[in-house]
């Protein structure tokens, strides 16, 4: 009888997500000409730009490989990360009405808006690896797995971060925005432009601590047949992740049992 | 059934160093199955703050609100309703949401009026009463064992206003009420039971008239105590 409940218990959570992720799809993009493909134009946007300055500045990629390839490999890790962060931050302001249907939580609104990330991540990386190798014939990914763990992982660290931040924004506005200012420094961090292994000892160091740099690496170990890098550790950035995903949970109770929101439902 | 036990909620100042005062204080009440309550409380008193707690949506600061069965969103509702959706597509998300069919929820709505028949309408072209008709629809498309009402029992004019407080009626038939409002009259019309809501108390009272003469005695006092305080001359510092 228990066992009969929470199937029922879970099969309703996993009604009620997919409806999350119905609205925030439906809703986000909602009334421009393009709707939903801004999604997939924004890292496609961002790729070319990048790559067009490596040719403008006659910048060669520090490993021998096309630069496309090099700047995409680098790009979709951080677009993993900051796009997840970013959109879990305002799910819980853009959906809050929502709460008043009971059972929807706080909780229910963040993983919906992360998981819909985690599958316009996945068709982005589809479109950008799929165009660089089957229409320009670029390398294909040595080892597609590694590549997707890599991307997972920094769409793990943008969930994990995003939830945490996400509800401390829904408490102090301050905090709320003063988040794309902390994140601005992540986009030099993630090695986008440059790979921890030409890094000189000291950045090496220091840059050990970012965390996206890992899951940039972990890419391109696996995009890179020979490639390895001393600064790819999945544990690392996965610890983060967790660490600030639990921490957001009891913030969550807190703050919703004291009444801090700061936007009134 | 709604059971408030020592149930304290504070209304937060956003000004500085300014002391929150209570909407609710210490209260303790069993709202029965199948109660049809009326809460007569006067303006900026705390009433959407109450309902969304005996909704579930918000818990109190001090105390539990506790219910037994399902317990409806407010009456007419319609913050979630995206404005870039169709009807159809608020309606599912909302179906979804709270384990409802869908289609059901579709047709229901169209019974109440046919401005409603289309399901590829964008909620954003709907006229203001054609909003909040559509709200009242999703909202009493599905069963609750209690319904709270924030100012709202029907929407509308005229006959639309007939037909949807039928509609509630017919809900309520297998369901409880707590309906808070400003208005004596409409609590009176649609409870069988009233309560006031004064000095952070919500105390029973037999008529509607002696809920009238004791919220009216309340609001005197409060703009007294608010005069006075007025008058105070600054302290020194």
């Amino acid at each position: 009888m228990q066992d009969q409940d929470a199937d029922i218990a879970l099969s309703s959570w996993f009604q009620r997500i997919a409806a999350l992720i119905r609205r925030e799809r439906l809703s986000r993009f909602s009334g421009g000409a393009f709707g939903y493909l801004w999604a997939y134009i924004t890292p496609i946007f961002w790729i070319v730009l990048v790559v067009f300055l490596f040719y403008l500045l006659n910048r060669a990629p520090p490993i021998y490989v096309p630069a496309e390839i090099f700047v995409a490999t680098g790009i979709l890790p951080y677009v993993a990360f900051r796009q997840t962060i970013s959109s879990v931050t305002r799910a819980g302001i853009a959906h809050r009405y929502m709460l008043y249907l009971r059972p929807v939580s706080i909780s229910d609104l963040m993983i919906a808006t992360g998981l819909l990330e985690m599958f316009n991540l996945l068709v982005s990386a589809l479109l950008i690896f799929g165009f660089l190798t089957l229409w320009l014939g670029l390398n294909a990914p040595h080892d597609l797995a590694i590549v997707l763990w890599g991307l997972g992982i920094n769409w793990a660290l943008g969930l994990g971060l995003g939830r945490f931040v996400g509800v401390l924004g829904l408490v102090n506005d301050s905090i709320a925005r003063a988040v794309p200012l902390i994140l601005r420094p992540t986009f030099w961090l993630s090695g986008i432009f440059y790979t921890a292994t030409e890094l000189p000892g000291g950045a090496q160091a220091a840059l050990w601590w970012s965390p996206t740099l890992h899951a940039t690496e972990i890419v391109r170990e696996g995009y890179f047949l020979g490639y390895t890098s001393p600064i790819a550790s999945a544990s690392y950035p996965l610890l983060i992740a967790g660490i600030f995903y639990v921490a957001a949970v009891p913030l969550e109770i807190f703050a919703t049992r004291r009444r801090l929101l700061r936007y009134r439902i | 059934m709604i059971f408030l036990d020592n149930v304290t909620i504070l209304r937060r100042s956003t000004r500085p160093g300014e002391i929150a005062t209570p909407i609710l204080q210490n209260v303790s009440t069993l709202f029965k199955p199948r109660e049809r309550i009326g809460i007569l409380a006067g303006p900026s008193s705390g009433k959407s703050t109450i309902a969304r707690m005996l909704c579930g949506i918000e818990p109190p600061d001090l105390g539990r609100c506790t219910a037994q069965g399902r317990v409806s969103w407010p009456i007419g509702s319609a913050g979630f309703l995206h404005p870039e959706l169709t009807l159809y597509q608020n309606v599912l998300v909302i179906a979804k949401s709270i384990n409802a069919d869908p289609s059901w929820m579709m047709a229901f709505a169209h019974s109440v009026h046919p401005c409603l028949s289309d399901p590829g309408r964008e909620m954003k072209d709907l006229s203001p009463v054609e909003r909040s008709i559509f709200a009242f629809s999703v909202s009493a498309a599905v069963p609750m064992d209690y319904y709270i009402a924030d100012e709202k029992f029907g929407v509308g004019d005229g006959e639309m206003r007939k037909k949807t407080e039928q509609i509630l009626e017919y809900r309520l038939r297998r369901a409880g009420l707590i309906y808070l409002a400003r208005n004596p009259n409409s609590l009176q019309k649609a409870c069988t039971k009233l309560m006031v809501l004064v000095n952070g108390q919500l105390i029973p009272v037999p008529s509607i008239d002696i809920a009238k003469a004791m919220a009216e005695e309340w609001a005197e006092r409060e703009a007294g105590m608010a005069e006075s305080e007025e008058l105070q001359p600054e302290q020194e510092v």
